[in-house]
């Protein structure tokens, strides 16, 4: 067997770490969607009636709607009728006060995680809301935020105690109507998190969200809300895992950010779902909408993705650049292997004048996977000189595997400057050999290429999160050779 | 002719109704039934279909047509649109029906065996057979498929193996509608044999107002180490509409080059889709549009590694004036046995007004890892900066701005193969850009008269 052989081999035995399951005593309500559930889900939460009209909205919107395709994915129908719309640990009816009070059962699985929930075990610097399934066990460092006005808890939370806050931004950025999986995120979301940063106020520590889901049959359906006040700033992060089951499991989330007048909001995401076995099967169906609003003047949004599971990704993080000389970047890594299939990338769309936006994607496809990158960058007729620069290069590892790029550009404006740019090729055998004359071996030399090839998105993940993004993806490509 | 009373836009039944009094077909009876089923299924093109989303056809679809008549036009009636000093074989169309008084053969029909393609059927049942929509051109679109169940003569040209043939063959479509809307449909065959080298020119030109249409298909088959150059012009009616889809196979170690210029038209749709079934075959294909007013011109490319070692090359661009829309749709599929392949897209837009619109989507579908693909799109307006430097140095504005688009579109024309030919679209454009009627173009029109308005 020659040294690459050895390699892919190693490579497929790769172990989904974060794969196990645990045994909860879990309230699952039966799978299925209707009004009623959509009721039920409502009365559990205790929520207000505008809320459950909100749900209702989307629900029959929904179910209108075709399941969209066009996507360069493949994959069988979703039956929506086969999954459990909630599922939360028994007597969880709001988040705990304090870790304390948290089964530990509970604290068992996000110490296997390794997440840091544990004030006292925190790394300086990070407040986190757990979701498990359907519900927020825990938010860290609640009260000490509390104290500078901002607000970080569970979107459920929120709705009972600043219904006016969230009644006024919840679907002004993500519409219900907006598209298939939006809408069905509108009527079963059950939790998720909500932020809201006020005047002048600079966040001090990174907020974070850990989603996991537990239970085979149930999807999960969170939505995060973040509002940057006037002038003030925050950096948030994200990071999901889930079980290895033999079944798909299916998450559809919604992202809204808004950004008001010199705001800036930084979102990181690290998201490894389990993305199935070597054969394809199981695996989680990630679906998710993903947008920001640059409302003000001069604000900025700043996504940052490492994308190196689920079985399926279907995710845009998308920005609406309305206010004049708004900024927004986007930087991603997608890493897919095995039968993982991944179209993903942005969409800029340029409203405001001097509005600038870059995006730069990196994709890397081993095995069977494909890896598409999908961008639209569209320049409005208002938008004066806006400046967009795209850059997205794939790398192939292995024969098997696909690389495809579909940007979209669309122009209205002549004074706008539109640049974009891709490459395609595998790590070349002059750039191993290079690195092998200087006593390099194979696998480190790919490694090594690899890191510079993804450095520059890596570099703008916050510290915190660029160790854990590191890591997966070294377990990812572990020896791969081109 | 169906009228249009109940429905503003013409439906699928009145577009078959419409092409369907064409004259015998060309196709056979199995390759019509073929085209009937794939008629069957297709849609009109409209905007939920990834290939159209910014082309609507909505103002061709608001017209109903019927077939012009045949007519012998005199010679001086074509000469204004000669290229000075090319001397060509000629191919004339009018209303899509062949004129062979007004055609000539300068190459020895030994070498190149050059007709309409009534005859080529009757003359050559085996080439025909063998050639024939081997292509599957039916397959592409709704327009595609009418013309292979429809189409009842085009043009024909079979270059023999190893024949190098020394005049380009120029082919001229011309549209007299009498003041009618008329639509021509024509089907093309290009041969080019094994080891043989040629020039082809396909010009589209109107010879009255108002609205006229061409829907055409062409074949073209570069057989293992041919070398072929292959033009359209379309310097069509300010009101006119093309449907044109090109279907071209490369075998081989064949070269194939096109070069599409479209400088007027109400709706210019090109579908230019290409396949490589043999290794170290070369593929370059260049374009530039200059859509002006209400005009959509799109130019939809496939190009289909279907075997390894073969390169690619895109180079598209678009000048945009008025409310005018330019497409560049350029797709790149390398299958998974493709190995060493290469390909590179590149598509650059000027906007001229603040309502001009361009919408680029250079799509690259890999599935292979030994290759090496690249694409680059830019948009934006004339360089700020050369502009002041040629005014810091006593050039006037209109002056320098009209020297900056001519170099844009220069990169591209000096592309072109056929010197008289290149040195005729440079001095149309030339013209058009300093804001010059071009006699040549649109003699009667006068429509198309460009007048760049700048901010």
């Amino acid at each position: 067997m020659s040294d690459s052989d050895k390699i892919l081999r190693d490579l497929e035995n790769k172990k989904y770490e974060a794969g196990f399951h645990a045994d909860l005593d879990e309230e699952i309500l039966p799978p299925g969607l209707n009004e009623d559930i959509i009721s039920k889900i409502s009365a559990m939460r205790g929520e207000p009636d505008w809320m459950l009209e909100f749900r209702l909205k989307a629900y029959n919107y929904w179910k209108e709607q075709q399941m969209p395709r066009w996507a360069h994915l493949d994959f069988e129908d979703i039956d929506f009728q086969s999954i459990s719309y909630f599922a939360a640990p028994k007597g969880t009816k709001k988040s705990y006060e304090s870790w304390d009070e948290v089964p530990d059962e509970i604290k068992e699985i996000y110490n296997k995680l390794g997440i840091p929930l544990e004030e006292q075990k925190v790394l300086a610097g990070v407040a986190v809301d757990a979701v498990l399934d359907s519900v927020s066990v825990y938010t860290s460092f609640r009260k000490e935020l509390e104290e500078m006005g901002i607000i970080f808890m569970p979107i459920s939370e929120a709705i009972q105690e600043h219904p006016d806050l969230v009644r006024k931004y919840l679907g002004s950025v993500v519409p219900y109507s907006d598209n298939f999986f939006a809408s069905l995120n509108s009527a079963v979301f059950s939790d998720g998190t909500f932020v809201y940063i006020p005047k002048g106020v600079r966040c001090p520590v990174e907020l974070s969200s850990y989603f996991r889901i537990n239970t085979a049959e149930a999807g999960q359906f969170e939505r995060t809300l973040i509002v940057a006040d006037e002038g003030s700033y925050v950096s948030y992060l994200e990071g999901c895992t889930a079980p290895m089951y033999d079944e798909n499991q299916l998450h559809a989330a919604v992202v809204e950010i808004i950004a008001m007048k010199d705001a800036e909001v930084k979102y990181s995401t690290v998201q490894n779902w389990y993305p199935g076995d070597q054969e394809g099967k199981g695996g989680v169906y990630n679906m998710v909408t993903k947008r920001g609003i640059c409302k003000g003047d001069n604000s900025k949004i700043l996504w940052t993705q490492v994308e190196t599971g689920s079985a399926i990704t279907w995710k845009y993080p998308s920005t609406i650049l309305l206010g004049d000389n708004s900024v927004s970047e986007f930087y991603s890594v997608a890493v897919t292997n095995h039968y993982q299939q991944a179209d993903t990338g942005t969409k800029m769309i340029h409203i405001g004048k001097n509005t600038r936006s870059r995006i730069v994607s990196k994709g890397i496809s081993l095995g069977k996977s494909s890896n598409a990158y999908r961008g639209l960058v569209e320049i409005k007729k208002g938008a004066e000189n806006a400046r967009n620069y795209t850059q997205c290069d794939s790398l192939l590892i292995g024969d098997k595997c696909g690389a495809h790029t579909f940007p979209y550009i669309e122009v209205a404006n002549p004074t706008a400057t539109v640049e974009h740019e891709a490459t395609t090729s595998k790590i070349s055998d002059e750039q191993i050999f290079y690195l092998q004359q200087r006593g390099l071996d194979e696998e480190k030399a790919v490694a090594l290429i690899v890191n510079g090839f993804t450095r520059e998105v890596m570099s703008r993940l916050p510290m915190e999160f660029a160790a854990e993004a590191k890591k997966l993806l070294e377990i990812t490509l572990e020896g791969s050779v081109g | 002719m169906p009228t249009l009373t109940k429905n503003k836009y013409l439906t699928k039944q009145e577009l078959i109704e419409i092409l369907q009094n064409n004259g015998e077909p060309l196709a056979s009876k199995n390759i019509q039934e073929l085209a009937e089923q794939a008629i069957s299924q297709h849609d009109i093109p409209h905007s939920k279909m990834e290939e159209w989303r910014k082309t609507s056809l909505k103002k061709l679809l608001e017209h109903t047509f019927r077939y012009g008549k045949k007519i012998d036009l005199e010679r001086h009636v074509i000469e204004r649109f000669n290229i000075s000093g090319m001397y060509s074989n000629l191919l004339v169309f009018v209303n899509g029906y062949f004129v062979p008084s007004l055609s000539r053969l300068l190459d020895s029909s030994d070498i190149v065996v050059f007709s309409n393609m009534a005859e080529a059927r009757s003359m050559f049942p085996q080439v025909f057979d063998k050639y024939y929509n081997r292509t599957e051109a039916h397959k592409v679109n709704l327009f595609a498929a009418l013309n292979t169940r429809y189409a009842a003569d085009g043009a024909f040209v079979l270059i023999k193996d190893n024949v190098k043939v020394k005049n380009p063959v120029h082919i001229y479509f011309f549209s007299d509608g009498e003041d009618q809307k008329i639509i021509s449909q024509t089907r093309n065959l290009i041969i080019a044999g094994a080891g043989s080298k040629a020039s082809v020119l396909l010009s589209y030109h109107p010879l009255s107002t108002d609205y006229m249409y061409n829907n055409s298909v062409t074949e073209i088959f570069v057989e293992h180490d041919a070398y072929m150059d292959f033009n359209i012009f379309q310097g069509e009616g300010y009101d006119s509409f093309h449907t044109n889809l090109v279907n071209v196979e490369v075998e081989r170690g064949g070269q194939f080059y096109s070069h599409t210029i479209s400088l007027c038209g109400e709706i210019m749709r090109n579908d230019l889709r290409v396949r490589f079934n043999g290794p170290e075959a070369y593929a370059e294909l260049n374009g530039l549009a200059m859509p002006d007013h209400d005009q959509v011109h799109d130019n939809t490319l496939f190009v289909h590694h279907k075997s390894g070692g073969s390169i690619s090359r895109q180079f598209y661009r678009n000048i945009v004036d008025n409310n005018a829309r330019a497409v560049f749709y350029g797709k790149v599929l390398i299958d998974k046995g493709a190995k060493k392949s290469e390909a590179y897209q590149l598509n650059n837009n000027i906007l001229l007004t603040t309502t001009a619109k361009v919408h680029s989507k250079p799509h690259l579908i890999i599935y292979n890892d030994d290759v090496a693909a690249s694409h680059g799109s830019t948009t934006g307006q004339i360089d700020r900066e050369a502009l002041f430097y040629m005014q810091a140095r006593g050039i006037s504005e209109k002056k320098a701005r009209t020297l900056l688009l001519q170099a844009f579109a220069n990169e591209v024309l000096n592309k072109i193969q056929i010197d008289t030919y290149k040195f005729y679209v440079k001095t149309l454009i030339r013209k058009r850009l300093q804001g010059e009627k071009v006699e040549m173009l649109c003699a009667k029109l006068g429509q198309c008269r460009f007048e760049p308005d700048y901010e």
